[in-house]
């Protein structure tokens, strides 16, 4: 897509500086402005133009002088000098100096002019539909579009990730697999000051020790057998953005002192180079087990542990989630049903009581799945119980998983159901065939319920 | 002929051969190096060699968009002149030459301007 541009054409010469106007706007696309002088178009830089042919001999200040003063206000506009004679040394200086070209006004000038032009128009259209794209993430990984749900325990993390966007501070983020760990590590990033810079993920489970660290930081030329070019590392593509390390509780000793240097120092070196990196990278980190517990058992550094702890947001497993399951399950029949074609489903009462009912060890994950495959197996505009098949015991295995006393499984089923039910008492007791005044009773001799 | 039309060759290549465009620079040439060329003439008859140097830098170009080289070379002469090293006789020398050979240029350009 094309996008006018907006040229300056700076030229004491009168009938010179008016052809080159006539001659670029040969192009419909260009709207050219002719200055005679350099105050002149230096008074006009607020019309923001894309880029400035400049003549380097102008009666009231020299071509330098102008660019000079373009450059402390505009820093990234490209300004072209056209001098009346050609003088390497000058020709250097300028182009050290900042200005995107240099050429002396002969037979070439107007292909030149033309040729320069044009590439940053092209510069110009590519930087727009960057933007562009930009957005269209931003817009995509917008908190509410990309985690659906309105549970209470869904809302603590709306409100973490809230704080999280609006600060640097390093975010853990844990949660048991298929809660979506990495898009809220997405949503904070693409939603944050760092949106336009890049966002890197990488899975520390995914890669073998001994070549995490030039993963990480890269390597130079001939720094192992094999490294035949250099290689620049995630801490570097990341600069100005954000580096997610998913399963960080992975990482082996050796990497975790040298993570934790990077992070201390702010600085890195490349594999077999000696050259240090100033790095400005945003951490977020993940992991589905409990970090705490592993540094209690000596798996991973307790000093790395507090720099990495920073603000930590535990996402909960969906059968926390309560009717989150429903508003989930809908989103993705729809999603589904669009993208293949088929006509909207409805889910049956019958269906949805079988959907609250499972516990859901794969959390969302395994519902998109459940859920694709209900709406394949459905014929006509409503998804049936039948048509939904689980592959695992819809127990809430948390609550078996540690023995304690029959009082104490009483209180957790009794906050399993509760947090299921949106804390609506008389569905609880219903769903657990007993009466109102038998749950507040249980309750109340447990007053954290 | 061709010596005439190449006089036009580099402007029907710089407005991409539009008729109107290249009447309308031609006009707007034969307007303003007149009084450009006056101008200069009067610098040198006081050897005001800063606004030779300067008024010769500016009109260069765009004489030899013309094909006037050899007054293009002339103006270029001038154009790095200064009060050390140039004597006032030489300064009208030059400009008496350049008014010379603009002279039949404008003849020319005028015939070429009828002719469009």
């Amino acid at each position: 897509m094309k996008h006018p541009l907006k040229i300056f054409v700076v030229e004491d010469d009168l009938f010179y500086g008016e052809l080159l106007k006539r001659h670029l706007s040969l192009n419909p696309d260009n709207e050219v402005h002719l200055f005679k002088a350099g105050k002149e178009c230096l008074d006009k830089l607020y019309l923001k133009p894309d880029v400035i042919s400049l003549d380097y001999g102008l009666p009231d200040m020299a071509g330098d002088k102008v660019m000079k003063k373009i450059k402390e206000d505009y820093p990234e506009l490209p300004v072209i000098i056209v001098s009346g004679q050609e003088d390497i040394k000058t020709a250097v200086k300028l182009l050290r100096d900042g200005a995107y070209d240099y050429f002396v006004k002969d037979t070439d000038t107007k292909d030149r002019l033309w040729n320069t032009v044009n590439n940053i128009r092209r510069h110009k259209d590519l930087s727009i539909e960057l933007d562009e794209l930009k957005d269209e993430i931003k817009q995509k990984y917008a908190f509410r579009n990309i985690i659906k749900g309105s549970s209470p325990a869904l809302q603590k993390v709306f409100s973490l990730m809230e704080k999280a966007i609006h600060t640097s501070i390093t975010v853990s983020i844990s949660g048991e697999t298929g809660t979506g760990k990495e898009l809220v590590a997405k949503a904070i990033h693409y939603n944050s000051s760092r949106a336009k810079k890049p966002f890197i993920p990488i899975n520390v489970s995914a890669i073998p020790n001994e070549l995490i660290e030039s993963e990480l930081f890269g390597y130079e030329k001939g720094a192992f057998t094999g490294a035949n070019t250099r290689k620049i590392g995630k801490f570097e593509i990341a600069e100005g953005g954000t580096l997610f390390l998913d399963e960080i509780a992975e990482m082996d000793a050796n990497m975790q002192t040298k993570l934790l240097r990077v992070i201390q120092e702010k600085e890195l070196t490349r594999v077999g180079g000696h050259e240090v990196i100033k790095t400005d990278v945003r951490l977020i980190v993940a992991t589905h087990r409990n970090l705490a517990e592993e540094v209690q058992k000596g798996n991973f550094r307790q000093d790395l542990y507090y720099r990495l702890l920073g603000l930590p947001i535990t996402l909960p497993p969906l059968r926390q989630r309560g009717l989150d399951v429903i508003l989930l399950a809908k989103y993705f029949a729809n999603h589904y049903c669009k993208e293949n074609g088929l006509e909207k489903k409805t889910f049956t009462k019958a269906a949805r009581d079988k959907l609250m009912g499972y516990t859901y060890p794969g959390n969302v994950r395994e519902l998109a799945a459940i859920v694709e495959l209900a709406a394949v197996m459905s014929d006509g505009k409503y998804i049936d119980e039948q048509h939904i098949s689980f592959n695992s015991a819809g127990v809430p295995s948390d609550i078996l998983s540690e023995e304690t006393t029959l009082a104490d499984y009483n209180i957790k089923i009794i906050r399993y159901f509760l947090e299921k039910y949106n804390n609506n008492v008389v569905l609880t007791a219903e769903k657990l065939g007993v009466g109102k005044s038998t749950l507040y009773r249980l309750l109340k001799n447990k007053k954290d319920v | 002929m061709a010596a005439k039309n190449d006089r036009l060759a580099l402007l029907r290549d710089y407005l991409d051969n539009d008729t109107q465009q290249i009447k309308e620079m031609l006009e707007l040439f034969l307007k303003t190096l007149p009084s450009d060329l006056h101008e200069l003439t009067v610098f040198c008859e006081k050897n005001d060699t800063e606004n030779i140097r300067k008024t010769a830098h500016r009109i260069k170009s765009s004489v030899k968009l013309f094909g006037l080289n050899n007054v293009g070379d002339i103006l270029q002469k001038m154009e790095f002149f200064n009060k050390k090293n140039t004597l006032p006789q030489q300064a009208k020398t030059l400009m008496k030459q350049v008014n010379q050979l603009m002279n039949q240029a404008f003849e020319q350009l005028r015939e070429e301007l009828a002719s469009l």
